[in-house]
């Protein structure tokens, strides 16, 4: 019996495909792109193509499971659903009763951004409040920096990009992680267009690029502020735009005028006259784009990196422009009735910041966290200084992982709770990457014993009295969740059936020139003076970034690649390193000890890791990240890290 | 932007490449398969599947098969395109496993 059965992919990647699953005989045996969804336009990625294969794996984990004897050091053992609820249930009880609500951590990440995962706080705060997370890993510091230009960070459509004559992918591997832009990348070039990749590491997006530029890394404010010096000595600004919609610009310039043209320059170790060129063709292109990555979004001063970014686009008079601006993503949570989440049912509150989780967890008092709920997410593995936060997990007297597999959390858990795929469940998609809803229809029945997160947390809020707190279906929690869309036109139902454009998303935001700010106006930042961190003995900045091969940690065992590290040949001749050699790589924090692979495309004082090989299999990037908080938006800093490499 | 066929199809020609490929773009003589670049869309469902790890993304190829990207090119715009698993040649076995697979 055959079927074919709508879907979208709710992983953590910003093209949020549109999907027709078919199934034969109730198991899904293959995947394939919504031909009418204008961003998926028909095909996946090589990594959703085989997530049936991760799905169907041995290594899926299918039943609850807790330690043997319950000491951590001991094998898993299965046990019923009833006994692994009442074991929550228990100790939950025990530590409000003891401690406080506040003992109790509950850890949510973005494994999945299917709308009903709010409902996960929901249960939290009918409890009264527990310890959650603030701040952010990976985009809070590239929002709190455009908010303070514009009032809000909010992208350009992607279908803005036909009508740029120019983009700039700056830090932004489109190729890797965010592969559906490649196709309108390419329409721009069939058209005459430029495409100009700026990186420290020539990646997989140069064969879509007509030029590199390969800055030093984390100097891109430096980059920015120069090719704004240049557009203002060739008299190129928008002079117009920055007189009647800016506020600010007077002192920026008198920042800009600290530095000379050849500094800036020199600390991006890029010329005069290559930095010249650019800032000429981008501000003649008339109009440019510029695409913003996660390679820019590391540092301390992140959030002011992308407010020169920001900045320059202004400046070139590109804001508020079809074809220009400057787009890293789209608020993931628009669209969303927020109060389900049911903050209000709250009466206590405690938040430990996600950069520095380790530290966080070592330090809170009156009361510890003894108790730790985790739902989407992997934070040893994750979470910067991997063996503090291991530190801080031995601590905890009970911890619950709800997951797929046995991933490196797992090591410090006390019970495993099965969990549905995307394939599983009822939910809905609204993509930080685009502005398509998406609608994830079930499409096969939850595998073995593996239940959604909304029905684990319905379960034990029923033991705990509080059933009609989170009682509902999928989709009745849907129809409330997204009240705001329904208001604007968009029902549930035809969200169902096939993907939806949002109709009040702006395909050019910031057109009428009203922005979101105090003065109503674009916001120039007032002053950049960074200086690269160095630390003694640790000479080499570590660079984590994403694969195109595998999706943060979300790897198959059996599958899993040697971890390895890339350096460029600069680096290898300086540190006697050949291809293929093992090295260590030691920060002030941890050391791996992995294979070099010399790589010509890898520029200086660089090591370049790729995030989310485990732990388990001798990786683990984050062993190395020290846990920096960046200046502004309260996110982890993974690229303030400092390394030595030497021959193991 | 695009992936490239190289050396080991020739004389195994697996076919696995062309049950994931979304857009069927693979074309094929009687030794080995050819993707076309123009229609590739770089997701990299192929790269994978194949046995003996034929298959490299453009911009991971080694100097010494840079050649094959003009090879695949030409000769996939002659080809018929070859989108069900076929039989591999004679010999593919043994070919796979001398060449380490």
């Amino acid at each position: 019996m055959k079927n074919v059965i709508y879907t979208s992919c709710t992983l953590d990647c910003p093209d949020g495909c549109g999907i027709l699953a078919h199934v034969e005989d109730g198991k899904v045996i293959k995947l394939e792109g919504h031909p009418q969804h204008s961003f998926t336009r028909g095909y996946l990625c090589g990594k959703t193509y085989r997530f049936p294969q991760k799905m169907y794996s041995d290594e899926r984990q299918l039943h609850p499971m807790r330690r043997a004897g319950g000491r951590r050091d001991a094998s898993w053992e299965r046990i019923s659903w009833d006994e692994a609820l009442d074991m929550v249930v228990k100790r939950i009880n025990q530590f409000v009763k003891e401690s406080g609500s506040l003992s109790i951590m509950h850890y949510q990440r973005t494994g999945s951004w299917g709308a009903t995962k709010q409902l996960n706080r929901r249960f939290w705060n009918l409890l009264g409040g527990v310890t959650s997370t603030g701040g952010s890993l990976c985009s809070g510091a590239a929002r709190a920096g455009q908010a303070m230009d514009f009032g809000i960070r909010l992208g350009h459509d992607p279908s803005d990009m036909a009508n740029s004559n120019m983009v700039l992918l700056w830090g932004r591997n489109i190729m890797a992680t965010n592969l559906h832009m490649v196709p309108l990348v390419k329409e721009l070039r069939a058209r005459g267009g430029k495409v100009i990749l700026i990186d420290p590491i020539r990646s997989e997006s140069s064969v879509v690029s007509d030029l590199h530029i390969q800055p030093l890394v984390a100097r891109d404010a430096e980059l920015a502020m120069a090719m704004m010096k240049v557009i203002l000595a060739e008299r190129m600004e928008d002079a117009a735009f920055i007189n009647e919609h800016c506020h600010g610009f007077q002192g920026w310039k008198a920042e800009l005028d600290r530095r000379s043209l050849k500094e800036l320059c020199d600390i991006c170790g890029l010329t005069v006259e290559v930095v010249s060129a650019l800032a000429i063709e981008y501000v003649r292109a008339r109009p440019a784009s510029i695409l913003l990555g996660w390679g820019l979004n590391k540092y301390k001063h992140s959030a002011e990196v992308f407010r020169c970014v920001d900045a320059l686009a202004a400046i070139a008079g590109y804001i508020g422009v079809p074809g220009g601006g400057v787009t890293h993503g789209f608020a993931p949570q628009r669209h969303f009735d927020k109060s389900v989440e049911g903050a209000s049912l709250a009466s206590a509150e405690r938040l430990i910041l996600e950069p520095v989780l380790g530290r966080g967890l070592l330090e809170v008092t009156d009361p510890p966290v003894r108790m730790m709920f985790i739902n989407g997410g992997n934070p040893i593995n994750q979470s910067p200084n991997s063996n503090l936060v291991a530190r801080a997990f031995e601590r905890l007297e009970f911890t619950v992982l709800v997951d797929t597999v046995l991933n490196d959390t797992a090591n410090y858990a006390d019970l495993f709770l099965p969990t549905t795929t995307f394939l599983e469940e009822e939910d809905m998609l609204v993509s930080w990457g685009h502005n398509v809803i998406g609608g994830v229809n079930q499409v096969v029945q939850p595998l073995g014993e593996a239940r959604s997160d909304l029905r684990i947390y319905q379960d034990l809020a029923q033991r705990l009295g509080m059933a009609d707190g989170m009682a509902g279906s999928p989709r009745e929690w849907l129809e409330r969740i997204f009240k705001p869309l329904s208001d604007a036109g968009v029902e549930v139902a035809q969200v169902m059936k096939q993907p939806v454009p949002c109709p009040t998303a702006p395909q050019v935001p910031f057109a009428d020139r009203m922005f979101p700010t105090a003065s109503g106006k674009f916001e120039f930042i007032q002053e950049m003076n960074h200086v690269h961190r160095q630390v003694d003995g640790y000479p080499l900045t570590l660079v984590t970034n994403f694969s195109k091969t595998w999706l943060l940690s979300q790897i198959l065992e059996s599958e899993h690649p040697q971890p390895f590290v890339r350096i460029g040949p600069e680096t290898a001749s300086e540190y006697r390193i050949a291809d293929k050699q093992m090295i260590v790589v030691r920060s002030t924090v941890g050391l791996l000890t992995v294979q070099a692979q010399v790589d010509g495309r890898v520029g200086r004082g660089i090591v370049v890791m790729p995030v989310g090989t485990w732990i388990s299999k001798g990786g683990g990037a984050n062993i190395l990240t020290e846990d920096i908080v960046t200046n502004f938006g309260e996110m982890a800093a993974y690229g303030e890290t400092r390394v030595s490499i030497e021959p193991a | 932007m695009t992936v490239v066929v190289t050396d080991n199809c020739n004389a195994c020609r697996f076919t696995e490449c062309v049950t994931v490929c979304p857009v069927s773009c693979f074309h094929g003589d009687d030794s080995m398969l050819y993707v076309d670049p123009d229609t590739c869309v770089d997701c990299g469902a192929c790269v994978p599947v194949c046995p003996v790890q034929a298959i490299y993304f453009e911009h991971d190829l080694p100097a010494d098969k840079a050649h094959w990207l003009e090879v695949n090119r030409t000769r996939s715009g002659s080809l018929p395109v070859v989108d069900e698993r076929g039989t591999p040649l004679p010999g593919a076995d043994v070919q796979r496993v001398a060449l380490g697979f």
